[in-house]
């Protein structure tokens, strides 16, 4: 509604072929954004992109450590969401099935722990903004605000 | 390696003046899991005769805790309740206890050491057979991981070494490990020799090593190799004089005169059946390999495991000694289809033939080979929570679990077994 006010407005002062290519711009802008799956870390993270190779070993546990030395806090959504299935089969690359038995058996047989579970975006984000090392992914329209995006690499 | 295991309750109680601070830091988690099944075998006993018109007497139920302590160290542990037919009946284990910590751990590379009573990792499956989240279908390839050898190969009390090298090509990890295990033999006894032995066969040593690689070409292939070595020795067995002497008067009270040449026949049948009750000595070399192949892609997942056992076997019956080398063979291929997150479906085939070569009891004959196929479906409806069903048809007994009169049951070739488990975790 806004939007057909001030072409209203402008039609009156600036005629119709200038308010036409500001309505056109409106329109463009006033679509919803559209949401992205992206790997966000911690500032504290000093990399600018992973491989999936390296996401996917990241969430199997199997490399708990960034290349400067520092603990990788891992957190995830609950196997159970879409964004989870999203994450893993189109990121990271792996098979949800796998991944999930992978952490059962790490958890019992005593091996390791399994990423920390997480209910929603707003407290994934701020897990990953307040915790040194951290990294997690969202489904969102934006970059939030206090955490860095990770560039996907190669695939291998 | 009994020391070992005393260390470590030692070490929590060091720790203990810190619990109340690691807790409120989260550095300890707790899990668990339960399950509750049910058995049909209408053919032939499944684990006990109850079985024969269905049994619920299948349940598990696991609580572990996960003690962290900085970022190299933790400490691991698991009590497990297991029934499971007439085989293990209410039973309850400490089944494992460990110090893990790392020498090694960077992004690239790990190297640690665990120390007491770890989960032995041969295979694709041998340490999470016990898992039902963690199972292909409702249990574990039978031509593999069989029954009688569970006790055995399941968890070790020792020391074990493992790493991992992210490398250009791919990712290996290893693991070397030696250590002891005390068994409940009498079950394993029957199992070859159905009857148990005066005395118990106990593994001297066990030790191993485990290789597995994940190319970084493929994502989802992984590949392994697995060995296990042991010696199994009869420990407080009779002396030659005496299993000589016990026969004698056996067959006398039979009314089988030893010393008439006419009795041979029946002497012979006589010894062949009962073989294990004159068993004065028992060394058993046991070598154990493994290739693993499982390749998961799109709503699949295909496994496939060989194994082969090498039994270096010397027995004495009534002092005389008996030396053979055995091999035993498993083999299995499966599928496992995941429609959606919540379904699994299973198609196994598999294959076992134990390559026993000793004067065996006769009925045992039955029992040397196995064949099977399996189907089976495990939905996971609620989070935390699965319910599946599996029916396989098998031809051969080789890795039915033994139980206590398994000897006594006449057993039929071809036979069913159908499936049902409840299972949740947390």
């Amino acid at each position: 509604m806004n939007a057909i006010l001030i072409f209203l407005r402008l039609k009156h002062y600036t005629g119709s072929l200038l308010s036409g290519l500001l309505l056109f711009t409106i329109f463009i802008y006033s679509q919803p954004l559209k949401a992205e799956l992206m790997v966000i870390v911690n500032p504290s993270v000093k990399i600018e992109s992973i491989s999936p190779v390296t996401l996917s070993r990241i969430y199997a546990m199997q490399s708990r450590k960034w290349p400067s030395g520092q603990a990788v806090k891992v957190f995830t959504f609950s196997p159970e969401s879409e964004v989870f299935e999203k994450f893993t089969v189109d990121i990271a690359r792996v098979q949800t099935h796998q991944l999930n038995r992978h952490w059962n058996r790490l958890v019992f047989t005593g091996k390791g722990r399994v990423p920390i579970q997480i209910s929603n975006t707003q407290e994934m984000i701020h897990k990953v903004r307040s915790t040194p090392g951290a990294i997690g992914y969202i489904d969102s329209e934006s970059i939030p605000k206090s955490v860095r995006r990770l560039k996907i690499g190669e695939p291998r | 390696m009994k020391k070992i295991l005393l260390a470590i309750p030692l070490f929590f109680s060091l720790l203990s003046n810190n619990v109340q601070a690691i807790i409120e830091k989260n550095d300890i988690e707790f899990h668990g899991f339960a399950s509750q099944g049910f058995v049909y075998s209408p053919d032939n006993p499944y684990a006990g005769r109850e079985s024969l018109d269905g049994s619920a007497d299948f349940r598990e139920l696991g609580i572990n805790a996960n003690l962290t302590i900085g970022e190299q160290t933790h400490i691991a542990g698991q009590v497990f309740y297991r029934d499971f037919g007439e085989v293990n009946k209410a039973e309850t284990n400490l089944d494992f206890i460990f110090l893990d910590h790392r020498f090694i751990d960077d992004s690239d590379s790990f190297l640690g050491v665990r120390l007491g009573r770890y989960k032995n990792e041969f295979g694709l499956y041998n340490a999470s057979r016990d898992l039902p989240m963690a199972r292909p279908g409702l249990n574990v390839p039978e031509s593999i991981y069989f029954e009688a050898l569970r006790d055995s190969v399941l968890a070790i009390d020792g020391i074990a070494l493992y790493g991992g090298s992210s490398l250009s090509y791919g990712l290996i990890e290893y693991m070397i490990h030696y250590g002891d295990r005390d068994i409940a033999s009498e079950l394993l006894e029957k199992y070859v020799l159905n009857s148990a032995i005066p005395g118990e066969a106990q593994p001297e040593s066990v030790w191993g090593f485990k290789i597995d690689f994940q190319p970084n070409q493929i994502s989802g292939l992984e590949f392994g190799f697995s060995s296990l070595f042991t010696r199994l020795i009869l420990e407080d067995s009779l002396s030659a004089a005496e299993t000589k002497s016990n026969f004698t008067n056996d067959l006398l009270n039979r009314g089988i005169n030893p010393l008439d040449p006419a009795s041979q026949p029946a002497i012979n049948e006589y010894l062949s059946n009962n073989v294990g009750n004159y068993i004065n000595d028992v060394d058993l070399e046991l070598a154990t390999y493994a290739v693993s192949l499982r390749y998961a892609f799109d709503d699949w997942a295909i496994s496939t495991e060989v194994m082969n056992i090498y039994a270096d076997a010397s027995i004495s019956v009534l002092g005389e000694t008996r030396s053979d080398m055995m091999v035993a063979r498993g083999a299995y291929l499966q599928a496992e289809y995941f429609p959606m997150q919540e379904l699994e479906l299973l198609i196994r085939v598999e294959e076992l033939n134990l390559g026993l070569d000793l004067d065996l009891p006769n009925e045992l004959e039955d029992r040397q080979n196995a064949t099977g196929v399996s189907v089976g479906v495990k939905c996971h409806f609620a989070p935390n929570w699965s319910f599946g069903i599996q029916s396989s048809l098998y031809k051969g007994y080789a890795w039915a679990p033994v139980y206590e009169e398994t000897h006594q049951d006449s057993i039929r070739e071809y036979w069913r077994v159908h499936r049902a488990e409840l299972s949740y975790q947390f």
